[in-house]
């Protein structure tokens, strides 16, 4: 019992020492930085339980572990929050902006919060995560197919956000002009 | 670097990996084990020797109260939801399902499963796009009746207004699903099967509309015989309950389904659903439908099909083996569409988009069936399918319809799907009725789906079709009227070459 004890520590310790770099950049980059120690640490929490049942590749899983874990955070956030407003006390202090509001520009910060929260989080893992549309599947906890749709319609309308006047004038384009192409 | 995507890699605030320090990931590690020694408080509590005798004991009770259980499962089993129902949505809207089975809309073999929910979407004008404000205050009716629809970028809205002061807007969505009936190379009788799996998302209207819906079937990958399973998630919006309409049809055999959810880690639950019959299911299949909401279990995405979806049970609550199998066949097709149609999603039964000036395909592509619209003004093409050649598929169930040919038509703006449905056993052969079709009073020789409304001016979500030699033409309206879907029906002209050709005249 106690060698399976030990041995399962150094399986989780090996997990945690690979990944836990991956899970807290993916916190860094949604969260207020002083949630990211929370995230990781809920994170592998639920790792180390469910550690004899981890699959084969478990970041994806990972990933979909914390983006649960932020989703239940900014949910008692809400509910403080109304609390709060019920017992009329003075507001929190603002939390340190994630790095997402701090450094990317506002134009492409616009498009992605124009996105839905399902199209936002497969675009950026995808692009910042650096994941496979199968392995942010996994992670979304979607289907493969439902993952490639919200990928296409993501990048399209990001695209479109991003060069209002090309979208202008491919919408006109689009209604006005016989079409040409044969596939 | 002009591409969106590389912009946005090129954004990342963060490097791939942030390494917490050495003091802080150390802590959380050792916070981590220290406070859990096994795998669960469970296990913990499980490896204290006196509770060992115990925990056999109550096991073996278990054990045994399971198999007497097991025999009566399926009078326990909870009763599947109805065809068709409401669904809790945001505070004053409705919101409502059905599920169907209908002729399939494409080509290939089988029947097809149509989910369909109305959902009313709430509009935050105030954040939407200037363009999209512009756009939706200029735009018209490309209806001649019923409520404006609209094109946004993504998805079509229809500006019916369903509640003045919570300014929501109904966003129908249909989830179209293609089996097909097989016998071999898979075991057991036939055994419907996904086609494909097409996922129609509404969850992004544009800036500024919140909800939507968003369905799609098993994938091809994973055939579990005798029943496949679809699933429709709707979220109304900021404060309703997200919704999750799971539909699984099964073989005639299977009383109940043992079905497994996964909320998350750590976070499942099993429930029994008795299977149902319904006159509009085809072949004798089953049908169980079961609603879920995600806001009990605090989760912001509702389960997905596990692989596989459940265990089928005889109503004496003894499993039936599931076997599962790779698809085994690949129909040889030709398609065509217009250059709008193939920037889109063809799997979504889209309405009320603007398609002008008419187009036609320079060529039709060479096949058995033809469908032509010469004798319809007003009509133009956006797409469509044809097989190369309708193979027969003698070991299929009797009547099971193979689609030859569909043709996506544009009439007055309101999207129109034509299929042309031939036996699927023996092409040539006179096609089976369609399940639960209806005779047409005043129209000999015409039925319409169940339910069909003469009335209604728009949305009829139902077909008509009739017998021309040994073929079914089909016409699905699904945002139009009946007089109109009936209209098109005796206007369109169709070949079948098979034995000689056999055109309408």
């Amino acid at each position: 019992m106690k060698q399976q004890s030990t041995q399962r520590r150094e399986r989780f310790e090996a997990l945690f020492e690979r990944y836990q770099g991956n899970i807290a950049a993916y916190a860094m980059r949604r969260a207020p930085g002083g949630l990211v120690d929370d995230v990781v640490e809920d994170t592998f929490l639920v790792a180390w339980r469910s550690l004899d049942r981890l699959p084969e590749d478990p970041l994806p899983w990972l990933y979909g572990v914390a983006r649960r874990v932020l989703a239940n955070d900014r949910r008692a956030q809400r509910r403080r929050a109304a609390l709060g407003e019920r017992l009329s006390r003075e507001p929190a202090p603002p939390a340190a902006p994630a790095a997402f509001d701090a450094s990317v520009s506002e134009p492409l910060r616009s498009a992605l919060l124009a996105l839905s929260a399902r199209e936002r989080e497969a675009l950026l893992l995808v692009a910042w995560e650096g994941l496979t549309p199968a392995q942010a599947a996994i992670a979304a906890g979607c289907a493969d197919a439902a993952m490639r749709v919200r990928l296409h319609r993501a990048r399209r309308a990001l695209a479109r956000a991003l060069t209002p006047a090309a979208d202008a004038a491919a919408t006109d384009a689009d209604q006005l002009e016989p079409a040409r192409e044969t596939p | 670097m002009t591409d969106a995507f590389d912009l946005l890699c090129a954004a990342n605030p963060v490097p791939a990996t942030y390494r917490l320090d050495n003091a802080t990931s150390r802590r959380i590690a050792n916070t981590i084990v220290a406070s859990d020694p096994g795998a669960s408080p469970l296990t913990t509590w499980l490896a204290r020797r006196r509770y060992r005798r115990l925990v056999l004991f109550a096991s073996a009770a278990v054990l045994i109260a399971g198999c007497t259980a097991g025999a009566i499962e399926g009078l326990n089993a909870q009763s599947s939801a109805p065809l068709s129902g409401s669904l809790p949505a945001a505070p004053g809207d409705t919101a409502a399902y059905s599920v169907s089975v209908i002729p399939p809309e494409g080509v290939g073999v089988g029947w097809q499963i149509l989910v369909n929910a109305q959902s009313y979407a709430p509009i935050d004008r105030s954040v939407l796009s200037a363009q999209l404000r512009r756009q939706l205050a200029n735009a018209k009716s490309a209806l001649r009746s019923g409520p404006r629809a609209y094109m946004t970028p993504y998805e079509p809205l229809a500006l019916a207004r369903v509640a003045a002061a919570t300014q929501a807007y109904e966003v129908n969505v249909e989830v179209p699903l293609l089996l097909r009936m097989l016998r071999h190379p898979i075991s057991r009788r036939e055994l419907p099967v996904l086609r494909n799996s097409p996922w129609s998302s509404l969850s992004l209207l544009a800036p500024g509309v919140d909800g939507g819906c968003e369905g799609g079937g098993q994938s091809m990958d994973n055939l579990d015989a005798p029943f496949v399973a679809a699933v429709m998630t709707c979220n109304p919006g900021t404060g309703g309950l997200e919704s999750g309409t799971y539909v699984y049809i099964t073989e005639p055999d299977v009383a109940a389904l043992r079905l497994h959810f996964v909320w998350g880690p750590g976070d499942s639950h099993t429930m029994t659903v008795a299977t149902r019959r319904d006159s509009s299911i085809p072949d004798g299949d089953r049908i169980a439908i079961v609603e879920l909401y995600n806001r009990p279990h605090g989760y912001d995405v509702l389960p997905s099909i596990s692989t596989p979806p459940g265990t089928p049970l005889t109503a004496a609550g003894t499993p039936i083996p599931v076997h599962s199998s790779a698809h085994p066949l690949q129909e040889s097709t030709s398609s065509w569409g217009t250059a709008w149609e193939w920037r889109s999603f063809r799997s979504f039964r889209a309405y009320g988009r603007p398609v002008r000036p008419p187009y036609v395909p320079p060529t039709a592509p060479p096949a058995a069936c033809e469908i032509e619209t010469t004798q319809l003004p007003h009509v133009s093409y956006a797409a469509g399918e044809v097989a190369a050649y309708p193979h027969a598929y003698p070991l299929l169930t009797p009547g099971t319809p193979q689609v030859c040919a569909d043709s996506t038509i544009v009439y007055h703006g309101a999207k129109i799907e034509a299929v042309i449905l031939l036996d699927a056993r023996h092409p040539g052969s006179r096609p089976g009725p369609l399940p639960g079709a209806v005779a047409v009073p005043g129209h000999p020789g015409i039925v319409a789906s169940p339910g069909w409304n003469a009335d209604a001016s728009y949305d009829s979500t139902g077909f008509v079709a009739r017998r021309i030699g040994d073929a079914w033409l089909v016409v699905d309206n699904s945002f139009g009227s009946f007089s109109d879907s009936l209209y098109i029906l005796d206007h369109l002209a169709i070949c079948v070459h098979l034995h000689g050709a056999l055109c309408t005249s």
